[in-house]
């Protein structure tokens, strides 16, 4: 009650790969993975992300629900950071939900054509998806090290 | 026995005809010419005629009188058939006569009536001719009828002896040629009599002894019906003991079934865990998927976002420090930035407290800076991720060949199973079929039991028995007429005894003489390693040495024949040995018979017509043989040349003409010679 | 039939003796007459002729 709502676009993939194969636990885990589907292959739909209730897609999700988890806290703001260019949008939430929405709704048709043709269920073909499309070098060194260590503790005054 | 000299008078075809045969002891053969119907086989009839009034005719048995004799008689005439053959016999001379004189009754009658038959047997008493008085018997004692098969034969016939099922006409003939029919029959007859005396005694018996028989004869009776008990009991236990070894059969199906059951059982169940462990890693991976499946497509996002920050930061677009709700809320929220919890009294939170104050601009750096703090855990968890997916992957990879061979395994044992359970009876359980075999095995076990019974009972019996005759044997108040059909019972069953056994002795004496000759003829005549020989059960066989071990031979009519020639003429031979011999024998004196073959040839090729001709003159002292000219030119002639004593050729005239009826004449030489 | 296993060794138990000459006797009439009947396949009153024999010979 009086939460923020993000509203997005869900159709059938939602169905099926939250409550007929249980691969996401909850709608809002499928929300942001499509997101940073939609961010990895730069596909963003401008319109028509918030799904309509004519065809059945309307999607809600309360803004609280998902900042339960703070890395999808730390991705809704990075999304709208990439998407605008503006750091005000770190902190701007409608911005970050529409932003959000935007993205999961590109990031849905891949996901869609990605499983179109596997009957039953799709884990391993999402499985193989992440697989494939992981960035390409994990873990944080060089200069980006760096800026990790120097706002840590520097920040904190805590450097001895 | 050797015959001179035979007239036919009105005889069939033969009018009146004469034969002289062959006496010589190197030329002893004599040979008759003629083709297929013009008498041959009259000829040899002739002799059977004559010797037992018997007549074997194809055509017409009836006729006996010649047509032409008949044509040329009135009605109410009478023709006189006559056979006469002068003979000699352990040095007497014989002359037999049998005439058959026929009324013709009409004009169209050719058969006659036979109004009078009549054999007479004359021999030569210092110089004049004695009748006999038994003139029949005279004849049948010189060649029993029964012999006369042996010595007057077809050539088809005779090698029915050595044919299969032919013992007993083998032995027939042994017994005939040495008189042994004699000793067979005084057995049967012995023992007949034997029985009658019993019953004799019986009658005359005492009281006692009346009992003792009767009771002896019960007792056998009983000894009998226990046999047969025995028998029908023996025979139920194989019956009960093919039906256990069926059940057993089944049995044993059903035991393999059943393990192999209980093996797809196991490996079901071992399945079903399989299953069920995939479908726990598929759940693990799935969890995984969601809570952190987003990390490594995040992590490029989060990584630039954080490089453009820092720059932003460089270039003083963001301010650096802290705001104050940054730090509250870092406060409420019991954390550092740093990732430390904050404990409210310690200095860390003093100090993080401390920084409240300075107004900068809210929240933007904040997010700044949580975003760049979670790189490292965004780091960890992408590692995490794959790390555990890579595991699990692993993990259910080998869980799923586990899963592809169990499922083949069950496969394997299906079939087989189903392979076996179309060989066992549907809806019979082991259970079942165990209950049943054991009722079996019982059943069986008594039926043994009973078996012992009965045999023991049978033992009894039999003592029973040996005492009773014993004490028939004892019976001391008899009667005198009792006592004497005892002895006389008792005479002849040791008569019949030994009879018996010398029976039995003497045949196969004879089949070993028999054999040694046989084997003689063969070897001499016969080609590719064959011998002949009577079996102990008087068969005749003809074998063939195969390599180490000699094999029977599925006779060739040739052999045949020649086994069957052998074989009479070791009789023969034998007859004519005992008849030389000094030794006085019991049973028999032997005698010395002609041989009289129709058409001996007929059946054979060239070469097995050659041997035959080899063995003829050895048959017998004298050797009668009818031929045809097929089968007399070539081998048998050049094999015969030497040895003719007499040749004839029967002429025959069918009589198509007007007033000309059938006719053979016997000429001394061949038609086209003559010119005729 | 019966199968006595009995050698013909003459018997001489109190009633029931015979001699062995008489057993031969009796064999040679009986084969004799088997002999003469030889030719008749039926031989009617053998049965009797042998009965008459050992009569004769056994008294």
């Amino acid at each position: 009650m009086g939460q923020p709502i993000i509203r997005y676009c869900k159709t059938d993939l939602y169905d099926r790969l939250v409550d007929e194969h249980e691969i996401f636990e909850n709608y809002y885990d499928l929300l942001v993975f499509l997101a940073v589907v939609g961010y990895h292959e730069n596909k963003i739909k401008r319109n028509n992300f918030k799904g309509s209730s004519s065809d059945g897609t309307k999607g809600e999700a309360g803004l609280r629900n998902v900042h339960s988890k703070e890395l999808y806290r730390t991705v809704m703001a990075c999304l709208a950071f990439h998407h605008t260019s503006d750091p005000e949008a770190l902190v701007d939430a409608d911005t970050q939900m529409e932003t959000l929405a935007k993205y999961s709704a590109g990031g849905l048709e891949v996901i869609e054509q990605e499983i179109s043709d596997v009957a039953g269920d799709p884990t391993d073909a999402i499985l193989n998806y992440i697989e494939r499309n992981q960035g390409e070098d994990s873990g944080i060194s060089g200069e980006l090290g760096k800026i990790v260590e120097s706002f840590d503790d520097q920040m904190m005054g805590f450097e001895e | 026995m050797q015959i001179d000299r035979l007239e036919l008078e009105n005889f069939r075809q033969f009018r009146d005809e004469t034969i002289a045969f062959a006496t010589g002891s190197d030329r002893n053969v004599t040979v008759v010419h003629g083709a297929n119907g013009s008498g041959k086989t009259t000829l040899l009839n002739a002799f059977t005629w004559l010797f037992y009034g018997n007549v074997d005719f194809d055509t017409r048995p009836d006729r006996l009188a010649s047509e032409g004799a008949m044509a040329n008689a009135q009605p109410g005439d009478r023709i006189t058939v006559s056979v006469q053959l002068q003979f000699e016999h352990e040095g007497e001379a014989y002359i037999a006569q049998r005439e058959a004189i026929y009324e013709k009754r009409s004009a169209t009658d050719f058969d006659g009536e036979m109004i009078d038959s009549e054999v007479t047997v004359k021999y030569r008493n210092n110089g004049s001719w004695q009748p006999r008085n038994n003139p029949g018997n005279t004849l049948d004692q010189i060649i029993p009828e029964r012999l006369s098969g042996l010595f007057f034969f077809d050539g088809e016939d005779i090698d029915e002896l050595a044919g299969i099922d032919n013992q007993d006409r083998i032995q027939e003939a042994i017994q005939n040629i040495m008189g042994l029919t004699i000793l067979e029959r005084a057995n049967r007859h012995l023992d007949t009599v034997a029985g009658r005396f019993e019953d004799e005694v019986d009658e005359y018996a005492s009281d006692e002894l009346s009992e003792l028989i009767s009771e002896k004869r019960a007792i056998e009776d009983d000894i009998e019906e226990f046999k047969r008990d025995r028998d029908d009991t023996q025979r139920r236990k194989e019956r009960i003991e093919s039906e256990i070894e069926d059940l057993e059969q089944k049995l044993e199906r059903l035991d393999e079934s059943a393990a192999l059951q209980e093996r797809r059982e196991e490996y079901r169940e071992d399945l079903a865990e399989v299953e069920d462990r995939i479908d726990s890693l598929d759940e693990d991976i799935k969890s995984q998927i969601s809570q952190n499946g987003f990390v490594p497509l995040a992590m490029p996002l989060l990584k630039e976002t954080a490089t453009e920050l820092d720059q932003m930061r460089e270039e003083g677009v963001i301010p650096s420090e802290l705001s104050n709700s940054f730090v509250d809320s870092l406060l409420d929220a019991g954390q550092c930035i740093c990732g430390r919890p904050l404990e409210p009294g310690t200095d860390h939170y003093d100090k993080v407290a401390s920084m409240r104050g300075d107004t900068v601009a809210d929240g933007v750096e904040q997010s700044a800076i949580r975003i760049i703090g979670h790189l490292n855990e965004v780091s960890d968890k992408e590692s995490e991720f794959f790390d555990s997916v890579d595991e699990i992957i692993e993990q259910r990879k080998n869980l799923y060949d586990r899963r592809d061979e169990l499922e083949e395994l069950i496969d394997e044992v299906s079939s087989e199973l189903q392979g076996m359970n179309q060989t066992t009876e549907s809806g019979q359980s082991i259970g079942e079929l165990e209950a049943k075999r054991e009722q079996k095995e019982t059943e069986r076990e008594e039926s043994i039991s009973e078996i012992a019974r009965i045999e023991e009972r049978i033992e009894r019996k039999q003592e029973e028995l040996e005492s009773l005759e014993e004490q028939i044997d004892e019976q001391q108040d008899e009667r005198e007429e009792a006592l004497l059909a005892k002895r006389r019972q008792k005479a002849a069953e040791l008569v019949q005894d030994e009879l018996e056994g010398s029976f039995e002795d003497l045949k196969d004496q004879v089949r070993q003489w028999s054999n040694k000759m046989i084997k003689q003829t063969f070897d001499d005549i016969a080609s590719k390693d064959l011998t002949a020989e009577i079996t102990d059960d008087f068969e005749l066989k003809i074998w063939q040495d195969v390599g180490d071990e000699r094999v029977e031979v599925d006779k060739s009519t040739g052999e045949r024949q020649i086994a069957s020639l052998a074989f009479i003429g070791s009789l023969v031979n034998i007859a004519r040995e005992r008849y030389e011999s000094d030794s006085d024998s019991e049973y028999f004196t032997g005698g010395i018979y002609p041989l009289v073959m129709d058409s001996p040839f007929g059946a054979l090729d060239k070469d097995h017509r050659r041997q035959v001709s080899k063995v003829i003159p050895s048959l017998a002292n004298q050797v009668v043989v009818f031929a045809t000219d097929s089968q007399w030119e070539g081998p048998v002639e050049e094999e015969m040349r030497d040895i003719i004593g007499e040749q004839y050729w029967l002429d025959f005239d069918s009589g198509e003409g007007e007033g000309e009826y059938p006719q053979t004449r016997i000429a001394t030489e061949q038609a086209s010679i003559r010119g005729d | 039939m019966r199968k006595p296993v009995r050698v013909m060794t003459g018997v001489s138990d109190e009633e029931v003796s015979i001699t062995r000459d008489k057993l031969v006797k009796v064999r040679e009439r009986v084969l004799e007459a088997e002999k003469e009947k030889l030719h008749l396949d039926l031989a009617r009153g053998i049965n009797d002729e042998i009965e008459q024999i050992i009569r004769e010979e056994i008294n």
